[in-house]
């Protein structure tokens, strides 16, 4: 310890620029990796406060299919026998227009049903009489504190809000201050008497929903099985917190893919802290000799710098957690937004400070930087006692390592793709991820005997091009090999990142792109505007139905509708379509067949579509049966095709809309494709619909190129997060580069006083430094280009399809490869600048002197 | 070719300036070879780097070749000296990252000559019996080869003057005598000017004149 104190501490302080460059390599990593598990954990976190308060002390909920539950159902659960407290629910997402449509979720509950599960305290103003109010108002609501806190809103005060594609007037009966409750989606959230909400929700006579409380004693698997039996076929009984879960299973793959990018940046930093400790070996060496002949032990020389690597993790990681909460509040947004465009609607606007995973990052901060202090460590403690520092034997034994360590390399390339086939063979989606780390791996272990080649094959040229500093740059690029393949590495990683990420991303949008174009071919889109801005089941009156029909040039109305449903006890979307007008205009995307073709043999014999991704997650393909719960009872439906559906993650069934109303009785409608005449003007029918359709205020209507163009939106939107994530790395890599070659200038001190003893300029030094640094952007970008290329085909045809479900067809952008190639050779040139100028500022004689 | 009037070099210190180099004169003619002894830090490498323009007096003038050191910005002082001076070191003289050719034609390509190079370096390493070595990495020559090869450096830009710091430092007598005998060659067959430091009697004696430092003062042999 006090060796640790005198010795490395002194060091630390007294090379403040290079401690602070490894430093900040190590928070930057931990930075990112922790902002991503924190924006990850409070979308669940914030999710599940939601099941939770709106369960309350639920034991069981009763669902219902797309129409939900008979009024009736309230009864039959009542009287099943092992059932205590039941309380009935409506829910939707309303519209506030006078927000920005900022969604709000409405419960109607039956307050006399509720105090056995939810707690409400209303604060209803002086009179205290705000449950009355809200019983005797049929427009009364509880608005939650922190809505009336944000809108300064007071008791009576009223509050416009869209259901469907109408807009009411509700008033404010009392506030909310039940934390309980007020913590449900992000605190946007009102409770309203059940018969109001249903009649303003357009559903009389049906239940979204039915909480139910369990007898003492009573089984909770014997009265789900009871209450199946009670409520009917297409009822679904579950716990609570299975939906959470079940939830948390589908965002699995979302979270997985963002934390293995984020973990890229640890990867990264764990270069850095490499090359800073075994700098500090090389630069230390005679100090260690020193120390060995004054009786320090092998282990003890070695603990030194293992303690000096625990240090760099240490204070690395403690800044990484600062700046990683700060990055996770920056990024819960973006991660909130994507999982709702991709599964379900979240609110987040609470960072949940988990200190498991802040600790679980300290841990790993640590740990990374001890391992990467190993081989540094390793090499202090073979230090015999009074060796002086000869920089000669670190370049041979480099040589040789290399060779070695290229082998191991190859190996691990090998195991990836062997692991690739396996992730697809086998449809094990985490070995994709593990062959992704293969092959990072594996492309970092073959970098050392690379750059050497490069650095071989690269001399002549560079002395053409740029006569003796371009050969003593390559020159030190190859002779330094220990040192600059691992800033080569940490740049070859962070830029094949950014070349799979990017490819991959755009090969996805290319494949979007031609989808939409295919298959987004109506004219118009019309539903109501309270689904655009809560992406909620809001329906489209039946007034406004009837007057699509009546639009000048109209040809095809395509009614679509898309709902809950189960196949097998799991989660779908059950959606219905207009299969003869979608056979006749539309077009959808199948894996195999022609779409007009498909749909109308589905039509004819009462087949079902289904998405690529519900073929994977039910593990069935074209011809195979699926079943469906009904309100009759599970039913067998044929698959007649698979298309592609780039717009969600989830299982999504089709089916024609007549079948869909015969079976489920549910008329619903939640927007429509309307297919004019060729020739018809769209703009003139969209002014049409706007002055003629029954409340088109409270329609949100789209032209054709509006809506392609709000599908890129959305792509675009969720990948964000990861462009920062590559932005990051890059960071993290440049670092490394200054580092590096600062160390290197010191290192290389007297050979550099040479030079400028013979006769080169201030000028000529700089060059040959920043050519040195070009070079090791230019290596970096090589190899970069070629494991970016391997990652890229990795997440495209392994990690994409077995998670997600997507079919992307892999597109090379050569902009890809220009960006990475500027990126690279230019932020490595740019690094060098500042340890250029130091070089050239030394003084010639103290470098001479500095053996 | 080389004048020095009352020039002092001082080193500041934490507590105390150190006088390095302490009011000296000298001069030297054109194509002399002069040796100065003296014992470790008696300033003897402080006043060879005052000549070669590396450091820069406090007080006092240093005139190489007729120009005044003092005059010279860094980039003047950098050309002067790559055309005008050649330097050889006591250790690692040879950039481990070149050939031995490459290194020998390090200061004629520093000094943008492009034509007639490789000749030059040919008929060099040819004079100092390196032929053979000289596509060679400096770390598989012996230490008196490393010397020779950068003494064949050291005049490749065909120098007015020579400096060589503790040349045979690290060298036995055999390889010493070879390396000696290649600056008194320069001296000889070139006209060059040759300022050794040394603290080995038997490399002095090569010298025309020999000069002893001591606490920074300059005497002549035998005062």
């Amino acid at each position: 310890m006090t060796l640790f104190r005198q010795v490395t501490l002194r060091h630390l302080f007294g090379e403040p620029g290079r401690t602070l460059v490894a430093l900040l390599g190590v928070a930057l990593g931990i930075a990112v990796f922790l902002s991503i598990r924190l924006a990850n954990g409070s979308v669940l976190a914030a999710f599940s406060a939601t099941v939770d308060a709106v369960s309350g002390k639920a034991q069981l909920q009763a669902t219902g299919g797309p129409k939900g539950l008979p009024d009736a159902a309230y009864g039959a659960a009542r009287a099943t026998e092992g059932v205590l407290a039941v309380a009935p629910i409506v829910q939707a997402a309303a519209a506030a227009p006078d927000w920005g449509r900022q969604p709000i979720t409405v419960l109607g509950v039956d307050l006399f049903s509720e105090p056995a599960f939810r707690s409400y305290q209303l604060d209803a103003g002086p009179d205290r009489a705000g449950a009355m109010r809200l019983l005797g108002d049929s427009r009364a609501l509880a608005v939650s504190g922190k809505l009336a806190a944000e809108r300064s809103l007071r008791v009576g005060d009223p509050v416009r809000l869209e259901f469907g594609a109408k807009t009411e007037t509700w008033r404010v009966a009392a506030i909310l201050r039940s934390d309980e409750l007020g913590r449900a989606y992000a605190g946007r959230i009102a409770v309203a008497d059940i018969a109001a909400a249903q009649e303003a929700f357009g559903k009389v006579g049906r239940l979204d929903r039915l909480d139910v409380m369990l007898a003492p004693g009573a089984s909770a698997e014997a009265v789900r099985s009871r209450l199946m039996r009670a409520l009917g076929p297409s009822a679904m009984v579950e716990r609570p917190r299975t939906r959470a879960g079940q939830v948390e299973s589908l965002l699995g793959a979302f979270q997985l893919n963002l934390t293995a990018l984020s973990a890229i940046a640890v990867f990264v930093g764990m270069f850095l802290i490499y090359n800073s400790m075994s700098i500090s070996v090389v630069r230390r060496r005679r100090e260690i000799g020193m120390l060995r002949a004054l009786g320090v032990s092998r282990r003890g020389a070695m603990g030194l710098f293992l303690a000096e690597g625990a240090f760099y993790g240490l204070a690395g990681s403690a800044l990484g957690v600062a700046a990683g909460v700060g990055m996770a509040r920056l990024a819960l947004k973006s991660v909130a937004a994507t999982v709702t465009a991709l599964y379900v609607r979240v609110e987040a606007d609470r960072l949940t400070l988990d200190p498991a995973l802040i600790g679980q990052a300290v841990l790993i901060g640590i740990l990374t930087a001890v391992a990467a202090s190993l081989a540094p460590a390793w090499e202090a403690a073979a230090t015999p006692p009074g060796q002086s520092a000869r920089e000669g034997s670190v370049v041979g034994k480099a040589s040789a390592v290399a060779f070695a360590l290229a082998v191991g390399g190859l190996a691990l390339l090998a195991l990836a793709a062997a692991m690739s086939w396996g992730a697809t063979r086998f449809r094990l989606p985490y070995l994709g991820f593990s062959a992704a780390f293969a092959v990072l791996g594996g492309f970092s272990m073959v970098t050392p005997i690379l750059t050497a080649w490069f650095a071989r094959g690269i001399r002549p040229v560079w002395d053409r091009l740029f006569g003796v500093e371009g050969l003593l740059a390559a020159g030190y690029l190859s002779d330094a090999l220990d040192r600059t393949a691992v800033v080569v590495a940490a740049l070859m990683v962070s830029l094949s990142m950014f070349v799979g990420v990017s490819v991959m991303v755009g090969s996805f949008r290319r494949t979007v792109q031609a989808w939409v174009d295919q298959t987004i071919r109506a004219d118009i889109f019309v539903q109501p505007a309270a689904s655009d801005a809560s992406g909620s089941d809001a329906l489209m009156p039946p007034s406004a139905l009837r007057a699509f029909r009546a639009v000048p040039g109209i040809d095809g109305v395509d009614e679509y509708r898309a709902a809950p449903g189960a196949s097998e006890g799991r989660p779908i979307v059950l959606s219905a379509a207009t299969f003869d007008v979608l056979a006749r205009r539309g077009s959808l995307l199948f894996r195999e067949g022609h779409s007009a073709e498909i749909v109308r043999r589905a039509k004819a014999r009462n087949q079902i579509i289904v998405t690529e991704g519900l073929t994977l997650r039910f593990n069935k393909r074209e011809g195979d049966t699926l079943n469906l719960s009904t309100p009759r009872g599970p039913r067998a439906f044929r698959i007649a095709g698979v298309f592609y559906d780039y717009t969600t993650s989830g299982p999504t069934v089709v089916m024609d809309r007549a079948l869909y109303r015969r079976i489920w009785d549910d008329d619903g409608v939640n927007s429509v494709a309307l297919y004019l005449r060729p020739g018809a003007d769209a703009n003139a029918a969209m002014a049409w619909l706007a002055r003629n359709a029954p409340n088109a205020q409270g329609l949100s209507i789209v032209a054709n190129r509006d809506l392609h163009d709000r599908v890129l939106r959305i792509f675009d939107q969720t990948f964000r997060v990861t462009y920062a994530l590559e932005l990051i790395s890059i960071v993290v890599a440049v670092l490394g580069i200054i580092n590096t070659m600062t160390a290197l200038i010191l290192q290389r001190g007297r050979e550099l006083g040479i030079l400028r003893a013979v006769g080169a300029t201030q000028r000529q030094l700089k060059r040959v430094i920043l050519l040195e640094s070009g070079l090791i952007g230019l290596a970096g970008y090589a190899i970069g280009v070629a494991c970016g290329s391997a990652l890229a085909l990795l997440l495209i045809y392994v990690i994409n399809k077995q998670f997600f479900g997507w079919t992307v067809q892999a597109r090379w952008t050569p902009g890809v490869f220009v960006q990475g190639a500027a990126i690279t050779v230019v932020t490595a040139v740019l690094a060098g600048l500042a340890p250029a100028r130091q070089a050239a500022r030394r003084g010639i004689t103290e470098a001479i002197r500095a053996e | 070719m080389i004048e020095l009037r009352d020039v002092t070099k001082e080193f500041r210190a934490e507590n105390d300036d150190v006088f390095a180099v302490r009011d000296v004169s000298l001069s030297v003619p054109k194509g002399a070879f002069v040796a100065v002894m003296g014992r470790s830090g008696s300033g003897k490498s402080t006043l060879l780097n005052l000549v070669a323009g590396l450091e820069r007096p406090t007080s006092g003038s240093v005139q190489v070749a007729g120009r005044d050191l003092a005059a010279m910005d860094d980039a003047a002082l950098t050309a002067f000296r790559r055309d005008e001076i050649g330097v050889v070191f006591q250790f690692f003289n040879l950039l481990p990252t070149l050939t031995v050719a490459e290194n020998v034609a390090l200061p004629a390509r520093l000094a943008g000559k492009g034509n007639g190079v490789d000749d030059r370096v040919r008929r060099l390493l040819e004079q100092v019996d390196l032929s053979h070595r000289a596509a060679f990495r400096p770390h598989r020559l012996s230490g008196g080869e490393m010397q020779r090869a950068a003494v064949a450096r050291a005049l490749v830009n065909d120098p007015r003057l020579l400096l060589a710091d503790e040349p045979t430092g690290n060298l036995d007598t055999h390889y010493a005598d070879r390396v000696l005998r290649d600056l008194r060659a320069a001296a000889d067959e070139r006209g060059c000017t040759v300022l050794l430091v040394t603290h080995s009697p038997d490399a002095a004696r090569w010298a025309d004149r020999c000069l002893w430092m001591q606490d920074g003062c300059l005497r002549e042999d035998g005062e």
